[in-house]
């Protein structure tokens, strides 16, 4: 018995706001730019994903996505059909998929990918990276700042980003994920700047490949972004069967 | 033969629509006109299952079944299905309708044919905060991913398919939610009110009656916590809650409860005289869902079904078969006959079970590819039922299923006297 509540306070433990790490706050100032580059604090998107496998051939599928603040967002699938309206809520750290034949939502984790493929659900369901992480690096490279992100608590996919970020437009051109140990997980490429309107201008196009899965590739694209204000009710797992209501 | 001309017509225009649906490499583009919001939708899924059984001929049920035919130990099944569901939206109302129409041959049956209306309700939406439903509507309750003791208002999920739709109740439903920000983060309120007279929600109680049911559910401090009641005319009420949280990102862990006055079962005595009894019980389960670093997800669950036979119980049963048998007792066989058909054909049919599966999603980088197995097993007889699945969606609006079930045989058991000893099944769903 002891040896079990010790397991369960330890797995306890890692959950734990890391410290020891130093923050740059200047680093986070520009994290927090970064963040209200790419999106709004609260806004509506179209979201196609492409799957490419190495012979080429490929799957996609289409997403509308809301969030709100910095912790609470929903998604839903429009296509395929196999997966329509199979509907993801994130709130902070917690995280349900409601499939709609299932009728009730169901807790996930940031780790798992409900379409398969590199894309994980945490990299699609990203919130503000201020949110998540803290800068404990910032240095110039070739014309970028780079920045070393470690993650504020041990609940979040990614212990560590490496983030190149383009000066012009203070967005990230290329984020490596990696573990606590340092072992990179993936690699985004953040490509295409795009004018969405309402000020919005953003990579249009996040590409990202994986060591983990060599030669596959996964391509994000983003169709529409616009600022939206929702209620917080929306965000319930009780209304998860009315995302796909929202489209205007 | 009315279903065979349905099943051919069917099957010709589904194998011819279902290979058009196969995706290849194409341009990207992102044409967001075909995702524009349209005040209907509609989606249907197309699906043909054979079902290949090896029956086990020296169990009991497989006697029991088949005592008045001549008996075959081999059973195939050819099963074709169309599955529908749409909605019309019109200002706060939307308007929805989901069923199913089945056609299926068996060997040993023939054809038979079925049409179910899973829901057909009218939804609206008073503000953010509050919604109502009025009509035929599947309500479900519980966190448990293999049985659901608090589902007080809607029908249990079938273990073979936890993710199949179910058929649901008319009824009249409303809901307040509220969230905050604080620990507390969201609370709810429902209620549900189903009547039950000779023609509607027949199969929700034996008799006449008016049902209540409330339930209120809350996220605080990251934790799902539910609280449910229910209550008829006829002062039959049960209590339940459940909840669910992370102990860790990737390790989740929930339990549900369910208290229940005045329960009626029916049971065989030493004697193999039928018995009635009521009692109250306490249903409940805990469990644990766990992602490894290697993303296989692992789901266990213990369930105490306290209206579940004891093993003496079920022991009688099997001895009053046998001894039935062997005075070729007509009127007893009859009886059992009709007691197993009332008492013994659902799930968890016994007290303690323990269920585990695990699934590993893309194994050697084959994408959309999920196997599967699964294990429960019965912790009062020693029995077992434990299965494969195999599911693979490649193709762009297909899914190919192939899915295995074994009862191994130990006698005087719930799962060894099972006439199916063994069973596979191959789905292929066309989505539209």
């Amino acid at each position: 018995m002891k040896t079990i509540s010790g397991f369960i306070t330890l797995m306890i433990l890692m959950q734990a706001p890391v410290f020891a790490q130093e923050t740059i706050p200047e680093g986070n100032e520009i994290l927090m730019e970064i963040d209200r580059n790419l999106t709004p604090e609260s806004f509506e998107s179209y979201r196609k994903i492409i799957n490419i496998e190495p012979d080429g051939t490929s799957k996609e599928f289409v997403l509308y996505a809301i969030k709100k603040g910095n912790d609470k967002m929903v998604t839903t699938f429009l296509s395929p059909k196999t997966e329509e309206g199979r509907s993801t809520l994130r709130l902070g750290e917690n995280m349900w998929l409601f499939i709609p034949s299932v009728g009730k939502p169901v807790r996930i984790t940031s780790l798992q990918s409900v379409i398969g493929g590199i894309f994980n659900n945490s990299d699609i369901m990203q919130l503000d990276y201020s949110a998540e992480y803290n800068v404990i690096e910032m240095e110039e490279e070739e014309g970028q700042t780079r920045l070393v992100l470690k993650a504020k608590t041990g609940a979040v996919a990614y212990d560590k980003l490496i983030m190149w970020i383009d000066k012009e437009h203070v967005t990230p051109t290329k984020v490596e994920c990696r573990t606590a140990s340092g072992m990179l997980i993936k690699t985004l490429y953040f490509k295409e700047i795009k004018d969405f309107s309402d000020g919005i201008v953003r990579p249009a196009v996040t590409e990202t490949d994986s060591p983990l899965h060599q030669n596959y590739k996964s391509i994000m694209l983003f169709a529409k972004m616009e600022k939206r204000d929702v209620d917080d009710e929306i965000f319930t797992i009780n209304n998860m069967h009315k995302i796909k209501d929202l489209r205007k | 033969m009315v279903g065979r001309k349905y099943f051919t017509a069917v099957l010709s225009i589904g194998m011819s629509l279902l290979f058009s649906g196969v995706s290849h490499a194409r341009e990207y583009n992102f044409d967001m006109a075909e995702f524009e919001k349209k005040p209907y939708e509609y989606s249907a899924i197309l699906s043909f299952n054979p079902v290949f059984s090896m029956l086990n001929q020296d169990s009991r049920l497989f006697r029991l079944k088949y005592m008045d035919s001549e008996p075959e130990d081999f059973l195939h099944e050819q099963h074709l299905s169309l599955e529908a569901r749409g909605r019309y939206e019109f200002r706060a109302f939307k308007f929805i309708a989901s069923g199913k129409y089945e056609t299926a041959y068996s060997s040993d049956g023939g054809w038979v044919d079925d049409l179910s209306l899973f829901e057909l309700n009218a939804q609206y939406t008073w503000n953010s905060n509050v919604t109502s439903w009025l009509g035929k509507k599947t309500v479900k309750w519980g966190k448990g991913y293999i049985w659901n003791p608090v589902s007080f208002v809607g029908k249990q999920k079938d273990v073979n398919d936890v993710e199949a739709s179910l058929e649901g109740y008319s009824l009249l439903m409303g809901e307040f939610v509220k969230s905050f920000s604080s620990k507390i983060r969201t609370i709810s309120i429902s209620s549900v009110v189903i009547p039950v007279t000779e023609d509607l929600n027949e199969d929700f109680s034996p008799v006449k009656s008016f049902n209540f049911a409330f339930h209120a559910y809350t996220l605080v401090a990251d934790t799902d916590l539910d609280l449910y009641l229910f209550m008829d005319d006829s002062n039959h009420h049960k209590f339940g809650a459940d909840f669910a949280g992370n102990l860790l990102t990737n390790w989740e862990i929930h339990a549900e409860c369910a208290y229940e006055n005045s329960h009626d079962r029916c049971y065989l005595d030493n004697d193999y005289a039928l018995r009635r009894s009521t009692d109250d019980v306490v249903n409940y389960l805990v469990g644990t869902r766990y992602l490894t670093p290697s993303n296989t997800t692992i789901i266990f669950e213990y369930l105490h079904n306290d209206k579940g036979y004891t093993e003496n119980e079920m022991e009688n049963f099997f001895e009053a078969f046998d001894s039935a048998m062997a005075d070729q007792d007509a009127s007893l066989l009859s009886t059992l006959k009709s007691f197993q058909k009332d008492n013994l054909t659902g799930q968890f049919l016994m007290k303690d079970y323990f269920y585990l599966k695990v699934s590993q999603p893309e194994p050697f980088d084959i994408l959309y590819f999920t196997p599967f197995a699964y294990v429960i097993y019965n912790l009062n007889d020693g029995s077992c039922r434990m299965g494969l699945e195999l599911n693979y969606s490649r193709f762009e609006n297909l899914e190919i299923i192939l899915r295995q079930n074994h009862f191994p045989a130990h006698r005087k058991t719930e799962f060894g006297e099972k006439a199916t000893g063994y069973k596979i099944e191959f789905y292929i769903k066309w989505y539209f």
